[in-house]
């Protein structure tokens, strides 16, 4: 007899139909899995041989045929294995039932029981879309699975509860809707501004680098606390909505890094070390295309720590996802197109030694030897980094100023209020933030006054300062002015905005 | 280019790599005694290449040819251009390879030299004072970076600038410095009494010290460790009985110490331009104040007194917020009265 079920297979992060189907003829017992199914799906005959068996029904022994189509796409994962037991007990008439319209998904054990997969989330997104309603996913899932509305969701622990399901032996009720707001309370950062003491201006700078949605590059000695600074990043950005959230939990899904939680409702943080390759930063893979570091940043921020450190073929890499907040991955099994819109947070030591400005500790380093250090970082990146800061190279200890620390929640506030003055600046635009402005926004939303031009020249001349920087410095300029609740640029903006560009400078 | 017959004489003896600095010298003597001594003091070898070679027309044509067509002017001991204050020193050199304005040869010559590890308020400061001093001077400097690429930067737009290589035209060191090298010969004079084809050696380095000094009317050692280079020029420059110069700075300071010594001994303290100019009795009109808003006042004031300071530390001075004296600080730095040195910390210049 012939049976059919479907379930799903991913293509980067959007999820494809797969029928399975199976026939059972009389003949030389054999098991015939054909459609292009990758090692870990070849294997699946195993486990379901011994989940079919501990779970007290038969393994046909017979000559068994399954096709998964389309035949055309590489099947991947072991979300299969559901699929093929339950098309096989079909197949094999010990279920008589229709299965027609649902989706399986799920792993078995040898055992029988089921264990989670990765990917369910773009899977049931997708899946909705081409109006599919029903789905048995491994209780496992159940969390990830529970967060999109208008589905009948069976979460279940093992392939007997399936066979009752269709069967209607045992009733089981569907997963009820979660509700998003629930997790983002549920899940707090472990980081706030009001931990880090001092260091006002780098602070001040991370305002106006998230406000606008700038990149920034933090210069300084070592242990000035940098990192902690940057890692403070994601708790004054605006929170993240519940789209922004199903697209980021869509890519940490299929990488398989989600949480108990199911969602990912914090902005990501990512600290990819400085020895990653290049397809690690941006994905890649061999038959499956994974979603790099600068996808599993998307909505939040991508912390390069010892910027100068990174291979350069590695820093190059990121510039056009920087400027088209995609990227797409070309594999020989096809092109992948994943989402990176993250804001990128590099950190420096001023020179190889670290100690170059420092008020107390001699810098051993040639002139040569900084210059090198320093044009490790091309132009055209730098160009791309609006705000570059140096961080106070004082010990909090010498300040003897009363400790008032804001905390995040605060500047968060500010924060939002700015996206918001840019939000209706921007309406139909598309772009968000300033940081995305093109020359001809520039030109339209960053008028200056005479005043404002004539500082800027001055500033221009004495300061070295190269032509785009110019650009850069209005983006800045007109994100404090936002922040100032100002709708004019001012001078004084113009010259806050010219302080932040330390490292382009021909210090 | 015409060079007289002794010129050219001068500069093909020049060419032969082989011969020592003091055989060359034996070229000075007497006109009898000069080709006889020279061919005493050479080995046989030497002495053959030189001999076939030296009154050859086609090699003189050849290395003529060949400066010319690097762009290379050749100012020797017996040219009119020669500098008359390097004729004074004891080695003077026999052959200086030009690039650039010759008339700035003979012009009244300052120096300005320093370490390459020099503060970043000095460097402003130097670059200001060498810019002040081409009102009455041609500012003589090296190339390396830190104090002698600022000396040049500053005298540059007046073109009144002569830097002085310690090796040949064909090379450029340190690398990064090679359009500034190019922007000198351009508007100022590069020199060197190396023939192109000589590498930089470290050697040679003191001994181009010594033109340095020898041109010049007076040294400004504008910063120098215990072992600076500086102090070597500094040395030579007492040893031809130029006036020596140098800025004071506060005990500790590495890049410093060179000039404290100096200091003690010979040197003449320089706090600015003036001091120099009214030690040769020039006049010097100094730079109209610049205007500054009270805030601005205030917050140089406040940088004078300490000296140099982090941003956090002057604003708790002046009871406010960091980032709030930002565009203060901006406007202070673009009117060129405060350095910025790292780290959010600050000097006045």
């Amino acid at each position: 007899m012939l049976s059919k079920i479907t379930s799903f297979a991913l293509c980067g992060l959007d999820g494809v139909p797969v029928e399975v189907e199976t026939d059972i003829n009389k003949g030389m017992v054999s098991y015939d899995l054909v459609g292009l199914p990758d090692a870990a799906v070849k294997e699946s005959k195993e486990r379901v041989r011994s989940a079919i068996k501990n779970t007290g029904l038969l393994f046909p022994v017979n000559k068994i045929t399954i096709n998964l189509a389309p035949a055309d796409i590489k099947k991947e994962g072991s979300q299969y294995d559901l699929p093929l037991a339950i098309s096989i007990l079909i197949a094999g008439n010990q279920l008589t039932v229709k299965a027609d319209g649902t989706v399986f998904l799920g792993e078995l054990a040898l055992d029988g029981t089921l264990r989670p997969v990765t990917g369910i989330l773009p899977i049931l997104i997708s899946a909705k879309a081409k109006g599919y309603t029903r789905f048995v996913v491994p209780a496992a899932n159940a969390n990830e699975a529970s967060y999109i509305e208008g589905l009948t969701v069976f979460a279940l622990n093992s392939l007997k509860e399936v066979v009752d399901l269709l069967t209607g032996e045992q009733t089981f009720s569907p997963l009820s809707q979660r509700s998003f707001k629930a997790a983002v309370s549920a899940q707090k950062y472990n980081y706030d501004l009001s931990l880090v003491r001092g260091q006002k201006i780098a602070k001040r700078a991370l305002e106006i680098a998230v406000a606008g949605g700038h990149n920034i590059l933090l210069a300084g000695p070592p242990g000035t606390g940098k990192t902690m600074l940057a890692r403070c990043i994601p708790t004054i950005m605006p929170d993240m909505t519940f789209e922004e959230a199903l697209e980021v939990t869509k890519i940490h899904s299929v990488a398989g890094s989600l949480t108990e939680e199911g969602i990912v409702s914090l902005r990501p943080f990512r600290t990819p070390h400085h020895t990653s390759t290049v397809v690690a930063l941006c994905g890649g893979g061999n038959t499956k295309v994974h979603p790099g570091e600068i996808s599993m940043a998307h909505k939040g921020v991508l912390f390069l720590d010892e910027l100068p450190e990174y291979t350069r073929r590695t820093l190059e890499s990121l510039r056009q996802p920087l400027e088209d907040k995609v990227i797409t991955v070309a594999r020989a099994g096809g092109a992948v197109t994943f989402p990176a819109d993250f804001m990128l947070c590099a950190s420096m030591n001023p020179c190889p030694c670290g100690n170059y400005g420092s008020a107390t500790l001699a810098c051993r380093c040639t002139p040569a030897q900084v210059h090198k250090y320093r044009s490790k970082i091309s132009g055209p990146l730098l160009d791309r980094i609006d705000l570059q800061v140096e961080v106070d190279g004082v010990k909090y200890e010498d300040l003897s100023g009363e400790s008032n620390e804001e905390s995040s929640a605060e500047v968060k506030k500010r924060v939002e209020t700015a996206r918001a003055v840019q939000r209706v600046r921007f309406e139909g635009e598309g772009n968000l933030v300033n940081a995305n402005m093109g020359e001809k926004q520039i030109k339209k939303y960053c008028r200056l006054t005479p005043e404002c031009e004539e500082v800027l020249r001055t500033a221009f001349e004495t300061l070295h300062l190269s032509a785009r920087a110019r650009s850069r410095i209005i983006k800045v300029a007109r994100t404090i002015a936002d922040l100032d609740f100002s709708e004019q640029i001012k001078p004084e903006h113009i010259l806050e905005a010219a302080s932040y560009r330390s490292y382009e400078a021909n210090s | 280019m015409n060079y007289t017959d002794e010129e050219i004489n001068l500069i093909t003896l020049y060419s032969f790599e082989e011969l020592t600095d003091a055989q060359k010298r034996l070229w000075l003597l007497d006109f009898e005694k000069r080709e006889e001594s020279l061919i005493k003091s050479l080995t046989a070898g030497v002495y053959n290449k030189v001999k076939a070679n030296f009154y050859d027309d086609a090699y003189r044509g050849k290395v003529l040819a060949e400066l010319d067509k690097a762009g290379v002017r050749c100012v020797t001991y017996f040219s009119k251009e020669y500098p008359q204050s390097l004729k004074r020193i004891d080695t003077p050199p026999l052959v200086l390879y030009c690039k650039g304005n010759l008339s700035l040869l003979n012009t009244e010559c300052f120096s300005v030299v320093g370490s390459r590890r020099t503060l970043p308020q000095i460097l402003k400061l130097c670059k200001n004072t060498a810019t002040e001093l081409t009102r009455h001077f041609t500012v003589v400097s090296g190339i390396a970076d830190g104090a002698d690429a600022a000396a040049l930067a500053g005298a540059l737009e007046s073109g009144k600038v002569i830097s002085v290589l310690a090796y040949g035209f064909n090379y450029f060191y340190p690398a990064e410095n090679k359009p500034l090298i190019e922007k000198v010969a351009a508007k100022g004079l590069v020199i060197t009494e190396y023939p192109p084809e000589t590498a930089p050696q470290k050697f040679l380095f003191p001994a181009r010290n010594r033109i340095i000094a020898g041109l010049s009317k007076g040294t400004l050692v504008v910063s120098a460790g215990k072992k600076s280079g500086a102090l070597i020029t500094a040395n030579k420059a007492a040893e031809y009985g130029k006036k020596l110069f140098a800025y004071p700075y506060t005990v500790g300071v590495a890049s410093g110490e060179g000039c404290n010594l100096l200091l003690k001994h010979v040197a003449t303290l320089v706090e600015n331009t003036l001091d120099i100019f009214d030690y040769f009795g020039l006049d010097f009109n100094p730079q109209p104040t610049i205007e500054l808003s009270d805030e601005e006042k205030t917050l140089l004031e406040a940088i004078r007194e300490a000296g140099e300071a982090f941003i956090p530390q002057l604003a708790e001075k002046l009871g406010t917020q960091p980032f709030k004296l930002i565009p203060t600080i901006s406007k202070l730095e673009i009117k060129g009265l405060i350095a910025r040195l790292g780290g959010n910390r600050f000097s006045a210049i």
